[in-house]
């Protein structure tokens, strides 16, 4: 449907900016308006990108499971005190056309699963490095961080007005 | 609070007031405004005045218990007040609390009457040489603060780490608790940097202190470069003295550069205390994490439909995000 969600949003963000804060009267009322900006620009990443970095999540979510399942076969490390058990009954990767519910669902399964992975690590090894588990992990964990951020659209504390 | 309150302040503030100090006469409410400040409670600003002699300043704060971050288990109005009122004599300058009320009939929920100094908590609006001059005064403030006989301010109901090797672990587990507590949805992020946390959680503690949580721009009120009064109590604690030094040291670097290891090296002179660099590691990352651990419950409040407000939005979306990506770049670096 034309014009698009993104285009909307601009029209909406332009009438706030121009029409509606320089019009309102106390700091309390113009504050609020700056944080309307704030979610508008939010529900753009959102409605621009969430998809999308839900499938890509999914993806690195289900490779990294994966990995781990593999490398704990080696039986090498601690990594025979890890709690495997939700990685044998996980989600088949998605259906063809994947509604964000649906991807939401899944990943809420895939990050219990990593979540019990890292709740059962002994404690020296979480985010060391020179453990390829972990290496994984935590480039899985800066990427999931990135693309939060950019859905969330904020900055703190928030630049000098 | 609901609207509905919020359009009756004035009223419901007069009459409370000549409640409070039933020797007022002919009390009126003036300028009630709104406080943009801060992002956890809602506070509004207003003056009072009265005929005759009063004990209380005509400039005055409405502080309610209606908070965005905070649960009442890790903090509440009535502990916030009550840590005001110990400070008071202190060394350290806050604004004095007159009343706390619980009573729902005034407006539905517990709040704090207070004292409204002069200033602003917008430091960087001082020239650069001003900011400098009000560090100076806050690093004095923060070593006179950590040097204070807590328990002759009776502050131990913020609780007394049972062994101070071990407050630092003790910090991790009491915020992992409200992550778990709060969280909609799993967060590997913040699981990992709990137990990454809970390993490298520093023993060696010089003393028990007070800490205030939160130090730096903000967190302080000033005037003509000078400092007037430490704001934002909420997140107080008794605890490692490098839980404050880390957080002061992060806030003001970006502004003062190399000028905050001046103020440490005041701090030490001052104190006595050693700046202990692994302590200043671990709260720098452990900050992070208090941050995002207090915005999760921003974000249950509106997923649950507890608070529709945008400020808690706000508070839930917006802010936590700049930390936890610092949380996994300090994890993939270290």
């Amino acid at each position: 449907m034309q014009p698009t969600i993104a285009q909307v949003i601009d029209s909406l963000e332009y009438s706030l900016r121009h029409d509606l804060i320089p019009e309102l009267s106390t700091p309390w009322a113009q504050q609020t308006g700056e944080r309307m900006l704030w979610a508008l620009e939010h529900l753009r990443q959102r409605a621009l990108h969430e998809h999308a970095h839900s499938v890509q999540e999914n993806v690195e979510l289900h490779e990294l499971l994966k990995l781990i399942r593999q490398e704990s076969s080696k039986k090498e490390g601690g990594l025979e005190k890890l709690d495997l058990e939700m990685l044998n009954d996980l989600p088949e990767q998605y259906k063809p056309w994947p509604q964000l519910e649906d991807l939401q669902e899944e990943n809420d399964l895939l990050r219990r699963a990593l979540d019990n992975v890292i709740e059962s690590s002994p404690e020296g090894d979480v985010a060391n490095p020179e453990l390829p588990i972990w290496q994984a992990i935590l480039d899985y964990l800066a990427r999931q961080a990135e693309r939060e951020a950019q859905l969330a659209a904020g900055d703190w504390p928030p630049p000098p007005s | 609070m609901e609207p509905e309150i919020i359009r009756q302040l004035e009223p419901i503030l007069a009459t409370y007031l000549s409640h409070r100090l039933p020797g007022l006469k002919n009390l009126t409410i003036n300028n009630i405004e709104r406080s943009t400040g801060g992002a956890s409670r809602s506070q509004w600003f207003f003056d009072a005045t009265w005929d005759g002699d009063a004990s209380i300043s005509n400039q005055l704060i409405l502080r309610t218990a209606e908070c965005t971050c905070f649960r009442d288990e890790e903090s509440s109005i009535e502990r916030e007040y009550l840590i005001y009122k110990r400070l008071e004599n202190s060394p350290v300058p806050v604004p004095i609390n007159y009343f706390y009320e619980d009573d729902p009939q005034w407006i539905g929920i517990p709040f704090v009457i207070r004292q409204r100094l002069p200033g602003t908590t917008r430091m960087d609006r001082s020239s650069p040489e001003g900011q400098r001059r009000i560090a100076d005064q806050l690093i004095e403030v923060l070593a006179a603060q950590h040097l204070m006989d807590w328990q002759a301010l009776d502050l131990s109901f913020l609780g007394v780490p049972d062994d101070s090797a071990n407050c630092a672990a003790h910090l991790v587990d009491q915020w992992a608790n409200v992550i778990r507590r709060e969280q909609l949805e799993p967060n590997p992020l913040l699981t990992a940097a709990a137990r990454w946390l809970r390993h490298r959680a520093p023993r060696k503690v010089d003393r028990i202190s007070l800490c205030q949580g939160q130090v730096g721009p903000g967190q302080v009120l000033c005037e003509d470069d000078k400092l007037i009064a430490s704001l934002d109590w909420e997140s107080a604690f008794l605890g490692d003295p490098m839980a404050d030094i880390a957080y002061f040291s992060f806030m003001l670097r970006p502004t003062l550069g190399d000028y905050v290891d001046d103020l440490l090296a005041r701090y030490c002179h001052l104190t006595g205390f050693t700046i202990r660099e692994e302590n200043i590691r671990f709260y720098e990352v452990f900050n992070s994490f208090w941050v995002a651990a207090i915005c999760l419950a921003a974000r249950r409040r509106v997923a649950t439909g507890e608070m529709s407000q945008l400020q808690a939005t706000y508070v839930g979306i917006s802010i936590p995000h700049s930390f936890l990506t610092r949380i996994a770049r300090v994890m993939t670096t270290e």
